[in-house]
């Protein structure tokens, strides 16, 4: 109460002034009254109640005072006069505001990223009792399967609710068969509403009998489908959807929210899972706690059970490498990769900071110098040192607020410029919503008042500590002696060493990205589309489909190459059982007259492609042939291998004079395979078939399709058209006129997928070389400043060594050697931190050692180059000194 | 330190002098203060205001313009039950202050 009437007096100050004078006046007035009825005379009567008053000017300021104290009136009059002191430097608050503008917005940018990926709690209620199980396998989290899920779900103590999601997407067919990307998961019943409690906005959940065999035939669909796909038909519930071109019934809809959108679950289908049937979904749990119930509690629970699961079902006891972990709900299912990136990339943004405070610091201190005198005359009119303190300091917050402002909009546009760039990023969590909201601005004033905080005190404590006398008498003439600025030379050297760790961060990315982009695919990816030809034909329902002889496959696949190659726009088409990085298998198969060792079979990958999958794909030739039209059913079987397939098996033998023994492809189910014995004719250079860039490439084996026949493939198509995408709906009429029965699914450009794989290398890249240049710049402008103002200080001394005789080259050595020996200092040091860093970043970086000496000596030299020109230009201007008119300025 | 007991002794002679005469002004509690203590207590009568401003902001006294019994305009103070309370341990305080003072006298 007392701190809002003071607040409001602040508002009300000049009524009040005249409220103050008037009580005072009556006083005296009354005091004058007694004297005179007392037989004073009216000379005597004003005199004696002055007197007795005491000075009136004091104690209406007094008075004032104790009106608005707590600080308050002091505070506003601090504010008003530290506006007042930047509006007559605007050069120097504009320099300030810009840098501290530079140094917070890159943290607003990536902190929003980062609190919204990892940090904010998921908008669902109750988040602390929503929890995932991860099993770990490997250092990696991988699925349990819902067999075991099934076994948790009954058996536990802890979970007021325990849900399983299938990873095994299921696609929406359209009516007219063309195939759609729509797809969504399948579901433990209950799941959405009674485990995560996302509620519904028509309808119901799943029962928890439904998905067994007879009554799965049932769709929740999301908001976002509802809306765009059935244009929000409100009497959708009962009506019937294709989905793996079978009718289901709709039985709900979902309502808007943060897992609703393109990139979200965009419908659900049931599936019952009971424990001891074993199952071919696999997939994550997600349960919630009953109140009450830590995180251990649960943990142990899921222990014991998995524990007697793994003893039942596979007569395991110790536990094997992998494991469960009950961990809370969050939007962290980003690859771990990229989750270290943004750490990184939050602690680099965080040293961006600090040099822009050093920075700050420096300009401080050096306009502390030339505000001496200012001050000193301050504190001869009776200022106290705190009071100077906090003028000063509320100087710095000052600006950094005004700093922060602009920081904060800069902030949200490297945000927006980043997701616009990398939209892949976060994508793979729909949980995650990367925008300005309170708690990331919360933190962004908060960071920005720290800054101000930092480097406001070191100044305001240089301030206080004035030698009033010796200032005064000094005039504005700065003091002699070597280190005049002790605080500025650490400064300097603090910021170069930062800037140093990060420049070697950028580098390291950098050198890591230029390693990827020149990584050898084994194949051209542009101008190249994909697509996965699937049967539409049920599959697994009512006994085992029909599947078609070799000889009528090949018929029309032929059929179906001429029909694609007839596509306005593509140039040539190839059918394969696997595309390029999208992973492979592993075989047994033994060379022909080797030894064969039974326990450790030879294994590689073993496709079949159409010849022209080697053109489309620029796949290249090492020795021999490969495959051609001529290789036919009836024809010797031929088989082409990899160069690792050769160096790993066929090091002492002539490779073309070999023959491998493998299993045939036959339709229909067998129960011993057919082998066949393949000549060898050609050896291709590697493809990369890892699912990751980085990934070994294994040895592999092709056969011609032709020789084989097998039906569910993949296509591939090279395009003229400079975007592939374009001749899509060309190939999805093609295929239907040929496959009535089939659609195409997963459509992408290869061109794509391969930068996909690189696209988190990618951002860590841009965004550690943007910091960096931007913490290059800050240092540069902080040595700049630091060796002006030395400059600006040393004129006499200048004067007075060219007075001597001393050349204007050697003076401007001299001042250059000063700022250089400040900056090897910083190099030193920063060259220490970015060891370290390069430590952290190690596991990220792809051909590159902790210590890159390349790209640390590229970073240093940079920054070397950067001090000396930022040191040679303020002190060529001392060259420019005249002797005379320095020594006269005395 | 001294100066603050300096400063409540004031805020306690003000406060004792508003809950034995009820409405008061400045000038009317100063000479209050002098009658009642013989002429004692001398104090620069303007160094009040200040006081009795502080006391107003942190609601210990109430006050309100009136008109004097000369027709003069003057602004009256008022104690406040918060007011009341804090006479209670300034008393308090005074009576612990004066007794350790006199146990020291005492002593030596």
């Amino acid at each position: 109460m007392a701190l809002i009437r003071r607040m409001v007096n602040l508002f009300r100050r000049s009524r009040m002034d005249g409220e103050i004078e008037a009580e005072l006046r009556s006083h005296i007035e009354m005091r004058i009254e007694e004297n005179l009825a007392a037989g004073m005379t009216a000379e005597e009567a004003r005199r004696d109640a002055l007197v007795r008053f005491g000075n009136q000017v004091v104690m209406k300021e007094r008075v004032t005072a104790a009106d608005a104290s707590l600080g308050l009136g002091n505070l506003w009059r601090n504010v008003r006069f530290a506006l007042r002191q930047l509006r007559r430097s605007p050069g120097f608050a504009l320099t300030a505001i810009v840098t501290l503008a530079l140094g917070i917005g890159p943290n607003v940018a990536i902190f929003s990223i980062v609190w919204a990926t990892f940090l904010a709690p998921v908008p669902y209620p109750h988040p602390e009792r929503l929890v995932v199980v991860w099993n770990h396998y490997k250092g990696e989290r991988t699925p349990t399967s819902g067999e075991e899920y099934a076994q948790f779900a009954a058996e536990n103590h802890t979970f007021q609710s325990l849900a399983f999601q299938s990873w095994a997407l299921v696609h929406l067919t359209n009516p007219d068969h063309t195939a759609d990307e729509i797809a969504g998961f399948p579901m433990s019943p209950g799941l959405e509403t009674r485990t995560v409690g996302h509620s519904l906005l028509l309808g119901r959940d799943f029962q928890p009998d439904e998905g067994g065999p007879r009554n799965d035939h049932l769709v929740i669909v999301s908001h976002w489908l509802w809306q765009n796909l059935y244009n929000s038909d409100a009497n959708i519930l009962g009506k019937s959807i294709l989905i793996q071109d079978e009718p289901y019934t709709v039985i709900g809809v979902m309502q808007a929210g943060p897992r609703d959108g393109p990139g979200g679950v965009q419908f659900t289908v049931p599936i019952r899972l009971l424990s001891g049937v074993p199952t071919n979904h696999f997939g994550i749990m997600i349960g919630r706690l009953k109140s009450g119930i830590t995180l251990a509690q649960a943990q142990a629970d899921i222990d014991a059970i998995d524990r007697r699961f793994m003893t039942q079902r596979f007569a395991i006891v110790d536990p094997i490498a992998s494991s469960l972990t009950v961990e809370l709900f969050r939007n962290d299912w980003l690859d771990v990769k990229i989750q270290r990136n943004l750490w990184l990339l939050l602690a680099s943004v965080g040293l961006v900071l600090l040099i822009a405070c050093a920075n700050i610091a420096n300009l401080l201190l050096a306009r502390g110098n030339s505000r001496k005198q200012e001050l000193a005359v301050r504190s001869a009119l009776g200022a106290t040192r705190s009071q100077i303190f906090v003028q000063l300091l509320t100087e710095s917050l000052l600006l950094a607020l005004l700093g922060g402002m602009t920081g904060i909009a800069l902030g949200w546009g490297i945000m927006k410029l980043s997701m616009a760039s990398f939209p892949n990023l976060v994508n793979a969590s729909s949980d995650a919503v990367v925008k300005m909201n309170p708690p990331v601005l919360c933190i962004a004033v908060a960071i920005s008042l720290l800054a101000g905080v930092i480097f406001g005190c070191a100044p305001g404590w240089k301030a206080t500590r004035l030698n009033l006398i010796e200032t005064l008498k000094q005039g504005s003439r700065s003091s002699g002696g070597r280190s005049r600025a002790p605080a500025q030379s650490v400064l300097v050297v603090a910021e170069i060493s930062l800037a140093l760790i990060l420049l070697s961060g950028a580098g390291l990315a950098l050198h890591s990205f230029w390693n990827l982009s020149r990584i050898d695919l084994g194949f051209t990816a542009d101008h190249v589309l994909t697509a996965m030809l699937r049967s539409r034909e049920a599959p697994g329902r009512g006994g085992m489909p029909t599947i078609p002889s070799p000889q009528q496959t090949i018929v029309h696949q032929h059929q179906l190459i001429d029909r694609i190659r007839t596509v306005p726009g593509v140039a040539d088409a190839a059918l394969a059982t696997q595309m390029p990085l999208h992973g492979y298998g592993t075989f047994p198969f033994s060379v022909a007259g080797q030894p064969v060792d039974k326990a450790h079979p030879s294994l590689a990958d073993y496709e079949a492609v159409t010849p022209g999958f080697f053109s489309i794909l620029g796949v290249r030739l090492v020795r021999g042939r490969f495959l051609n039209d001529g290789d036919t059913l009836t024809s010797p079987l031929v088989i082409m291998v990899n160069e690792t397939f050769a160096r790993r098996y066929l090091n002492n033998l002539d490779p073309l004079n070999q023959h491998l023994q493998l299993p045939r492809f036959v339709p229909g189910y067998h129960q011993s395979p057919q082998f066949g014995q393949y000549q060898i004719v050609g050896i291709f250079h590697d493809v990369l078939d890892s699912e990751h860039l980085t990934g070994p490439t294994q040895p592999e084996m092709l056969v011609s399709q032709w020789q084989t026949g097998v039906p569910g493939i993949f296509i591939a198509v090279r395009t003229v058209a400079r975007d592939p995408s374009t001749v899509t709906p060309g190939l999805q009429a093609a295929v239907a006129a040929v496959e009535p029965t089939a659609g195409i699914d997963d459509v992408e450009n290869m061109r794509e997928v391969v930068d996909r794989q690189s696209s988190s290398d990618r951002f860590e890249m841009v965004l550690f070389g943007g910091f960096a240049a931007v913490a290059l710049m800050l240092a540069a402008v902080g040595i700049y400043g630091v060796m002006s103002f030395a400059v600006a200080q040393r004129t006499h001394e200048i004067g007075v060594r060219m007075a001597l005789g001393a050349r204007r080259s050697e003076v401007v050595m001299l001042m250059v050697r000063g700022g250089m020996r400040l900056a090897l200092i910083g190099i030193a040091i920063g060259l220490a931190g970015a060891y370290g860093l390069g430590r952290l970043m190690h596991t990220t970086l792809y051909g590159v050692e902790a210590a890159d000496l390349g790209s640390l000596t590229a970073v240093a030299a940079l920054l070397f180059v950067a001090a000396m020109l930022a040191c040679w230009l303020p002190a060529r201007r001392s060259a420019a000194i005249d002797p005379m008119q320095a020594l006269r300025n005395e | 330190m001294a100066r603050n007991d300096l400063q409540g002794s004031l805020d306690l002679l003000v406060l004792k002098t508003l809950s034995q005469r009820g409405k008061l002004h400045g000038y009317g509690i100063v000479a209050h203060i002098q009658r009642a203590s013989d002429e004692l207590l001398q104090v620069e009568e303007g160094s009040i205001y200040p006081a009795l401003h502080r006391m107003e902001q942190s609601g210990w006294i109430r006050a309100e313009w009136a008109l004097t019994e000369t027709g003069r305009k003057a602004k009256y103070y008022k104690l406040t039950a918060a007011g009341g309370k804090q006479l209670q341990a300034a008393e308090e305080g005074f009576e612990q202050l004066v007794k350790g003072v006199r146990a020291m006298l005492r002593y030596a």
